[in-house]
C-alpha cells in the first residue's frame, strides 16, 4: 500500500506541474484563427508580448469555425475570430453571431477592407485580400508534357483527369470562394455545368482549403484550385510550385475578422482586434510566409505576394455571397449535384 | 418469491452505504448515459416540439445517406471476413505451430501494437506507402499517379488495426481444444489437412461468428480511418455524421444520421452479446490430455504458418518504421533531410494538447478504475433492486460507436441547464462512462473466483458493507482496479471518435491534434504526435503490467489480458 501511495503522490505532482500554466493579470483571450497556423501561433506570441493579455488559440477553417460559433451561441467560447475567408465572416454577422465593433484603425484600412465593415453593420471588417487561382507542379507537368493551365476552361482538358484537388465547399471558405466566383462569372447553371465536367478530372476534394496546395508541392496532384498566395509560401519552401490566375477573371477573397457576440472578454477581444489592425501585426503574415495583400495602407505589402494589378479580378459581390442563404443553398446545389456523383 | 424480494429491498434500504452507492451511480448513469440518448432521440424524432418520423424518413430517402449506409455495411463485412482470416491464422500459428516462448511473446507485442496505438497510425503510413509519393507504390514499384484513397485502403488499414481482436478471441477457443481429439483422429488414419477440416475447423465455428461479429461492430464504428482514407467516393455514415456536424452545423441531420449507424451497432452487439458470444464448444474427454506437440500439424505447414504470420509481422513492423521516420524527415516523399523539427512543433505549438491529455488522462484514470471496481463489485456480490438494468444501461456507451456518444453529449450539454460542453469534465465524463466497462468486467471476474466467505466472515464480524468493500474486497480486486485504469489511460491518449465532438478552445486533445496536422497535410507532426502517443501508452502499459505482475493472484494475469483486449 506504501508503494500506491507513492504512486499517487507522484502522479498529483504531475498533475501540479501541468496545471500551473502562469496566471496572467492582464487576463486572456480566446481566438479562433482560421490562417496557416504558423501565423496563427506568431500572431497569438506576439499579442501576448505586447500586451501581457494570454492567447488561448484554436486553428480551425473558416466553415468550421461558423458552425462551431452556431453551436456557441447561448455559451460562447471564444473572443475574437482572426481570419478566413470573407463570406463566413458576413454570414456570422446576419445571423447575429459576432458584434459589432468601430475601431479606431477603420481610417488606416484600405477602401475594400472598409467596405467590408461597412456591409456588415460593423460586425466584421477585411485583414487581408488574396486572389483564387491555380497551383501546379512543374515537374509532374513536365513530366507529363502538359501545358500549365492558365484559364478555368484548361481545367477540363483529359489530360488533366484526376489531376486536380479542390477543398470540399462543406467545410472550406476557398472552395465556397471558388464555386460563387464561377457562378458570378459564368452564371449559375452553367457554373454548374462546368463544376460537373471538372468533376472528372478531381482526384479529390478535401477538408482544408489549403491542403490542396500542399498537396501540389508534395507531388501528389498536379493541380489546385487554391488561393495564389498559398503556392508562393511552398515555393519559398523550396517546392517546385508555381500559380497562375484564370484568364476569364477571378474571384478573391478578403480575409476577415470579428467579435464573438457575448464575448466573455470584450475588452481584451477589442484590444486584440485594434491590434491585429496595425502594421505591426500585419506585417506578420509575411514573417509567417504567408502573402496576402494586408489591409492596412501602411502595411509593407510584401515583394513577394502576388499583384492584383497583374490579374483579371471580377467585381466580386462580397455582400450578395455573404448571405447565409445564398450560401447554404449553393452548398446544397454542389453536395447534389456535385459532390455526391460517382467517381468516373 | 415475493417474500424475498420484499426481504431483499428491505435489507437495501437498511445498508447506507449501499444505498447511497446505487443512488450516486444512478444519478450518474442517467445524466452521462441515459440523458443524452434521449436528447438524440428526441433531435432525431422531433420539429418544431412536435414528435414525427419525418426527418428520419428524410434522412433515409437522401440518396447519400443511403449510400454511406451500404458502404458502411459494406466495409464492416470485409474487415469482418479479413479480420477474422488473419485473427485465426495468427491464433493458429500461436496454438498450433510449435512456437517457443520469446517468439511468442514477440507475436503477441506485433499483433498488440494496433491495438494501443492512436487511430490514425495505420492511416498515415498507408499514405506514406501507397500514396502518391508511397514509399512502396513510388519508390519501389515506380508508379506515379496512384491513389491511397478508397474501399480498399481502408478496409486494409481496418483490417490491420484490428484484427488483434479477432486473434484474442479465437486463440483461447483453439488452446482450448484437447489435442487428444487432433491425436485420436490422427491415429485412426485421418490425414492432417481431413482433421482440421472436420475436427479443428468445426470446434471454432461459433469463435467465428463471434469475431466476425466484435470486427463487424469494430468497424462500424471507426471513424478516424474511413475519415482519413475512404476520400470522397467512399463516404460511411460515422464520417458523414461528423461532416454534418462540423461543416454545417447541422443537428438534426446528425442525430439521423447516428439513427442510422445506431440500428445495426445496437443489433450485431446484442446478436454477439447474448447469441453468439455465450455459445462456446467445449470439448470433453475426461482426462485433459498433456499439453504436448500435437502431431496434428504437419512440419511444412507449421513452417508456412509461421512464415506467414512473420510477413504479417512485417508488415505492421515497416508500417510502424515508417512513420518514425516520417517524422525525423521534413517532408516524407519530398524531402528527406534529417530534422528534429517536428517533434519541435509538437512541444511548442503541440504542447497545450499534450498537457491537455494528460491531464484528462490522469484525471480520468482514477475515475474510471474506481468507478470499475465498484460497479463491478456491486453487480458481483450485491443484491439490489434494478440490478439487471444497471448492467446494461453501464454498457451502452461502450456498446455504441463513438460518434454516436460524442454528438449525443454534444446535444446534451451544449446548452443550459447543463452546459458543459468547453470544459475538462465532459471529456473526463466521455471516457469514464465510455472505456469502464473492461474494468468492471474484471472486476467481476475475479469476484466471481473469491469466495464470499471472506466477506460474509467481515459483516458477521460486524464491519458494514462499505468498511467491508474497503478492508476486504478492495484489496483482493487490485488487478481489476489497475486493469481499468489502464484502459481509461490508454483510450483517453488514443481515442478521437467520441471525444472529437467535446474538445474546445480550453481542452484539445493529441488526437485531435493529429487529425488536424492530417487535414491541413502536415504529415511530420502527425507522425511526430503518434510516436509520442506510443511511446507514452507503451510505457504506461509496461508499468501496469509490473505492477500487476507484483499482484501473484492466477487471475492477475487475466485483469492484464483485459487491459489490451478493451
Amino acid at each position: 500500500m506504501v508503494s500506491m501511495n507513492r504512486y499517487a503522490a507522484a502522479g498529483a505532482a504531475v498533475l501540479l506541474a501541468l496545471s500551473a500554466v502562469p496566471a496572467s493579470a492582464q487576463g486572456t483571450v480566446n481566438v479562433y484563427c482560421s490562417v496557416q497556423v504558423e501565423w496563427c501561433t506568431l500572431a497569438a506570441n506576439e499579442f501576448q508580448k505586447a500586451t501581457g493579455i494570454k492567447v488561448s488559440m484554436t486553428q480551425k477553417g473558416s466553415g468550421e469555425t461558423i458552425a462551431q460559433l452556431k453551436a456557441e451561441a447561448q455559451n460562447p467560447k471564444g473572443d475574437v475570430w482572426f481570419g478566413g475567408t470573407g463570406d463566413p465572416h458576413l454570414q456570422a454577422a446576419e445571423e447575429n453571431l459576432t458584434e459589432a465593433y468601430k475601431s479606431p484603425k477603420l481610417a488606416e484600412l484600405h477602401p475594400w477592407a472598409v467596405k467590408q465593415n461597412t456591409d456588415s453593420g460593423g460586425k466584421t471588417v477585411g485583414i487581408y485580400a488574396g486572389a483564387l487561382g491555380y497551383g501546379f507542379n512543374t515537374e509532374l507537368l513536365a513530366k507529363k508534357k502538359a501545358a500549365a493551365p492558365a484559364c478555368w476552361a484548361d481545367l477540363l482538358k483529359p489530360e488533366f483527369k484526376g489531376e486536380i484537388q479542390m477543398a470540399n465547399p462543406n467545410s472550406s471558405g476557398t472552395a465556397y470562394v471558388a464555386i460563387a466566383t464561377l457562378v458570378q462569372l459564368m452564371g449559375e447553371d452553367k457554373a454548374f455545368d462546368y463544376l460537373k465536367k471538372l468533376h472528372a478530372n478531381i482526384n479529390a476534394y478535401t477538408r482544408s482549403g489549403t491542403a490542396p496546395m500542399k498537396a501540389v508541392a508534395r507531388g501528389e496532384t498536379s493541380v489546385s484550385i487554391s488561393f495564389v498566395h498559398d503556392g508562393v509560401t511552398e515555393a519559398l519552401a523550396g517546392f517546385p510550385v508555381k500559380t497562375a490566375t484564370p484568364c476569364e477573371g477571378t474571384g478573391y477573397e478578403i480575409g476577415s475578422m470579428s467579435i464573438v457576440k457575448g464575448a466573455r472578454n470584450m475588452a481584451n477581444a477589442r484590444k486584440f482586434y485594434d491590434w491585429a489592425l496595425t502594421p505591426e501585426a500585419q506585417k506578420l503574415g509575411a514573417q509567417a510566409k504567408q502573402f496576402q495583400v494586408p489591409s492596412n495602407k501602411a502595411t509593407p505589402v510584401p515583394p513577394e505576394a502576388p499583384k492584383f494589378a497583374d490579374m483579371k479580378l471580377i467585381d466580386y459581390d462580397q455582400a450578395k455571397y455573404g448571405k447565409s442563404a445564398e450560401r447554404k443553398r449553393l452548398i446544397s446545389r454542389w453536395d447534389n449535384e456535385v459532390g455526391n456523383l460517382p467517381k468516373p | 418469491m415475493a417474500r424475498g424480494f420484499v426481504s431483499e429491498g428491505r435489507r437495501f434500504l437498511r445498508d447506507p452505504a449501499l444505498l447511497g452507492a446505487v443512488v450516486i451511480l444512478w444519478l450518474l448513469l442517467a445524466l452521462f448515459v441515459l440523458y443524452p440518448l434521449f436528447e438524440l432521440l428526441v433531435r432525431a424524432f422531433s420539429d418544431e416540439g412536435k414528435f414525427t418520423a419525418q426527418p428520419l424518413l428524410d434522412g433515409i430517402a437522401d440518396p447519400s445517406n443511403r449510400a454511406a449506409f451500404v458502404n458502411s455495411l459494406i466495409l464492416a463485412t470485409a474487415v469482418g471476413v479479413m479480420g477474422t482470416l488473419l485473427g485465426f491464422l495468427f491464433a493458429l500459428t500461436a496454438t498450433r505451430a510449435g512456437l517457443g516462448r520469446r517468439w511468442l511473446t514477440l507475436l503477441d507485442a506485433t499483433a498488440l501494437l494496433p491495438l494501443v496505438s492512436p487511430p490514425f497510425t495505420t492511416s498515415i503510413a498507408i499514405i506514406f506507402s501507397f500514396g502518391p509519393k508511397g514509399f512502396i507504390s513510388h519508390h519501389l514499384l515506380g508508379f506515379d499517379n496512384v491513389s491511397a484513397y478508397g474501399f480498399w485502403s481502408t478496409a486494409l488499414a481496418e483490417t490491420l488495426t484490428y484484427f488483434p481482436i479477432g486473434y484474442l478471441t479465437l486463440r483461447p477457443i483453439l488452446a482450448a481444444i484437447d489435442p487428444n481429439l487432433e491425436e485420436m483422429a490422427f491415429s485412426l488414419g485421418g490425414s492432417r489437412w481431413r482433421i482440421f477440416r472436420t475436427v479443428t475447423v468445426p470446434l471454432c465455428v461459433p469463435g467465428f461468428a463471434n469475431t466476425f461479429l466484435l470486427l463487424f461492430a469494430a468497424s462500424l464504428a471507426d471513424f478516424a480511418t474511413p475519415l482519413i482514407l475512404a476520400g470522397n467516393s467512399f463516404a460511411v455514415l460515422p464520417t458523414q455524421a461528423f461532416l454534418q456536424i462540423t461543416g454545417m452545423f447541422d443537428f438534426k441531420g446528425g442525430a439521423v444520421l447516428s439513427l442510422m449507424l445506431l440500428v445495426p451497432a445496437a443489433a450485431v452487439f446484442l446478436l454477439q452479446r447474448y447469441w453468439v458470444g455465450r455459445r462456446v464448444y467445449v470439448t470433453v474427454t475426461g482426462k485433459v490430455g498433456q499439453r504436448s506437440r500435437t502431431r496434428a500439424m504437419a512440419p511444412g505447414a507449421s513452417v508456412g504458418l509461421v512464415v506467414a504470420c512473420a510477413l504479417v509481422a512485417i508488415v505492421i513492423v515497416y508500417f510502424y518504421a515508417l512513420l518514425v521516420y516520417a517524422s525525423f524527415v521534413v517532408a516524407f516523399g519530398a524531402n528527406e533531410t534529417f530534422t528534429w523539427r517536428h517533434y519541435g512543433v509538437i512541444f511548442t505549438e503541440g504542447l497545450p494538447a499534450i498537457r491537455d491529455t494528460l491531464i484528462i488522462a490522469l484525471v480520468g484514470m482514477p475515475l474510471g478504475g474506481f468507478y470499475g471496481v465498484l460497479v463491478g463489485y456491486l453487480l458481483a456480490r450485491r443484491r439490489f433492486p434494478g440490478r439487471r438494468a444497471m448492467e446494461i444501461v453501464t454498457i451502452i456507451n461502450y456498446a455504441l460507436p463513438g460518434t454516436i456518444v460524442g454528438i449525443a453529449y454534444l446535444m446534451a450539454f451544449n446548452d443550459p441547464p447543463i452546459a458543459l460542453t468547453g470544459g475538462m469534465l465532459i471529456i473526463v465524463a466521455c471516457y469514464v462512462f465510455r472505456y469502464s466497462p473492461t474494468g468492471i468486467r474484471a472486476t467481476v471476474a475475479l469476484l466471481q473466483q473469491i469466495d464470499r466467505s471472506l466477506e460474509e466472515a467481515s459483516s458477521s464480524l460486524g464491519a458494514g458493507s462499505g468498511e467491508t468493500f474497503r478492508r476486504v474486497t478492495l484489496p483482493l480486486i487490485v488487478p481489476a482496479f489497475f486493469a481499468g485504469l489502464g484502459v481509461v489511460f490508454i483510450r483517453s491518449m488514443t481515442a478521437i471518435s467520441a471525444t472529437i465532438f467535446l474538445v474546445s478552445i480550453s481542452w484539445t486533445l493529441i488526437t485531435v491534434r493529429i487529425l488536424e496536422n492530417m487535414t491541413e497535410l502536415a504529415l511530420g507532426p502527425a507522425a511526430a504526435f503518434s510516436v509520442f502517443v506510443i511511446v507514452v501508452v507503451f510505457a504506461v502499459v509496461w508499468g501496469l503490467s509490473a505492477v500487476l505482475a507484483r499482484f501473484r493472484a492466477p487471475t492477475a494475469g487475466a485483469a492484464a489480458r483485459s487491459l489490451l483486449g478493451g
